[in-house]
């Protein structure tokens, strides 16, 4: 074996060895938070999605349920106020891209992506929740719909130009005018990728945590209304982690585990969805 | 010539600061075949698009001068959407609307305009499949999505969808590019079928097949008309060394024009 191939070999390792570290890596990052959450959710059984958490310090971790109405309220608001607003700007963009609006939009869209989320908690915090004087389910979802608004916007987007110029065509030659075109051939050609789009908007939606900090409150022992304080998952875990209660740390575990589970799954949906997309 | 099917006069054609139509002046005469000839990249499908407005779609497209179809100014006495119901389309690419049956494809036009429903529809559409020889192949399985269709029925089906809302003009752009030699003679003799009582305008490089289709033409290059006239005329140089030869003149004129730099 010449000095040449030894370090061929000596290098494969190495490439091989930091594949391995990222892998494992990854890896433990989806398998600890399940493993110590299922051990919990499985201790607790079917209380941890029908209960509220119990007093610090006790044997039991209680549950999560006004956490989980919390989230599925605020998210579906969320989405509700996002999704219509993000997907006709991605259609006006897609369709005028010359205009000053369709370029101002844009770069209005991707600004909004880049800001880091906190941002966007104080923003609604100092518009919204200074002027009601109380944190709320509402501002919450306000300020998730300001994240996930850029997200849908260039899915949508997306969506449409991916769509081969020649069944525009086909439309145009019918006689269709440009709005029908759009909303009776375009759109329905593409339905999953606009479906797609309206899947991650949840997802992000669901684990954007920065953004519902000063906004949502904290309300775990109860369901308030829209007007009232409520929670999220990502909140709960954050609020209960840092306690020195062992019971509550695992009350934690347990709701990160559903976190790390649903997000998992639902970026895998939207991977299989989004591949199968042909032309 | 009296009563053109389609007359287009002084037609210059720009996308953004680039010419590529030159003075452009043609009259297609009432049921026959027009076959529009020429290499890659010359106009003849901007022409082609020109007819039925299709090239709005490019927003740097401009269009001066004057096109008939019908005696009807199409850019000046017509709604865009309208043009559809004098001219109807084919391409290149079979492009039936693949979220939509195959009867759904079929029966967009009339029910977009309006024209019928119902039973009068299924006459349309039935007839429509009739004219372009796909009826018999398709009667059983309207509800099946239209991409479920072979290449060439695909293409069959486009020019049903063009023919249902009856239009007077078809435009064919080389319809025939994407599809086996089978196939091929199936859409020629529909375009002999159709011929008596459409008229077709038929966009294609390959000169046997206008010999074989067309009543007369034009042969284009570099966006203007070198050629016009009855197909057997049209052909007297033939074809590929008519090319040539302007192509080398091109270069020609070219290289003079860098040597007096």
């Amino acid at each position: 074996m010449n000095l040449r191939s030894i370090k061929n070999e000596i290098g494969f390792l190495l490439i091989v060895l930091s594949v391995g570290v990222i892998l494992l890596a990854i890896f433990s990052l989806i398998i600890v938070p399940l493993i110590f959450g299922f051990k919990v959710i499985i201790e607790t059984g079917p209380a941890f999605f029908t209960t509220a958490p119990a007093a610090p310090g006790e044997e039991i971790p209680g549950g999560i349920y006004y956490t989980l109405i919390g989230s599925f309220v605020m998210i579906s608001l969320a989405v509700a106020i996002a999704f219509p607003i993000g997907f006709l700007t991605g259609v006006y963009i897609n369709e005028y891209p010359q205009t000053r609006l369709a370029i101002l939009a844009e770069s209005a869209s991707h600004f909004l992506s880049e800001v880091p989320s906190v941002i966007l908690g104080i923003f609604i915090y100092a518009t919204y929740v200074l002027a009601t004087k109380k944190t709320s389910l509402i501002a919450g979802a306000l300020s998730l719909s300001l994240a996930i608004l850029p997200y849908t916007v260039v899915q949508v987007r997306e969506s449409l130009r991916v769509i081969p110029f020649i069944y525009r065509e086909a439309a145009h030659s019918l006689g269709l005018p440009k709005w029908k075109t759009v909303f009776f051939v375009l759109v329905p050609m593409n339905m999953r990728g606009i479906l797609v789009g309206l899947l991650s908007a949840f997802l992000r939606a669901f684990s954007e945590t920065a953004p519902v900090l000063f906004t949502a409150g904290a309300a775990f022992y109860g369901f308030y209304g829209l007007d009232g304080p409520s929670s999220t998952l990502p909140l709960l875990v954050w609020n209960f982690a840092k306690t020195p209660y062992e019971n509550w740390q695992k009350l934690a575990w347990g709701a990160s585990s559903i976190l790390a589970l649903v997000s998992i799954s639902l970026s895998l949906i939207i991977r299989k969805a989004a591949k199968e997309v042909r032309f | 010539m009296e009563n053109p099917a389609v007359r287009i006069q002084n037609l210059n054609v720009y996308y953004g600061n680039e010419q590529v139509l030159f003075n452009i002046n043609l009259s297609v005469p009432k049921n026959s075949v027009y076959a529009i000839l020429g290499p890659s990249g010359c106009g003849k499908s901007t022409l082609l698009r020109t007819i039925n407005r299709l090239i709005e779609l490019r927003p740097e497209a401009r269009v001066e001068g004057k096109v008939e179809i019908m005696g009807i100014d199409v850019y000046k006495e017509l709604p865009r959407e309208q043009v559809a119901r004098l001219a109807g389309m084919v391409f290149q690419m079979p492009n039936p609307l693949p979220h939509l049956s195959i009867y759904d494809n079929v029966a967009l036009g009339p029910r977009l305009h309006g024209v019928a429903k119902g039973r009068k529809l299924d006459e349309i559409v039935r007839e429509a499949l009739e004219q372009a020889g796909l009826w018999e192949e398709v009667k059983n399985k309207l509800k099946k999505p239209a991409t479920s269709l072979s290449g060439g029925q695909q293409q069959r089906l486009c020019i049903a969808r063009a023919l249902a809302l009856r239009p007077p003009v078809l435009l064919m752009d080389e319809p025939t590019a994407n599809l086996d030699p089978v196939n091929e003679s199936k859409i020629e003799e529909l375009i002999r079928k159709l011929s008596r009582e459409t008229t077709i305008i038929i966009v294609t490089h390959d000169p046997e097949q206008a010999k074989r289709v067309a009543n007369r033409g034009a042969i284009i290059f570099k966006g203007k008309i070198v050629k016009e006239n009855f197909i057997d005329s049209l052909f007297a140089v033939p074809y590929h060394d008519l090319i040539q030869k302007l192509t080398l003149e091109e270069r020609m004129i070219i290289e003079a024009l860098q040597e007096k730099r």
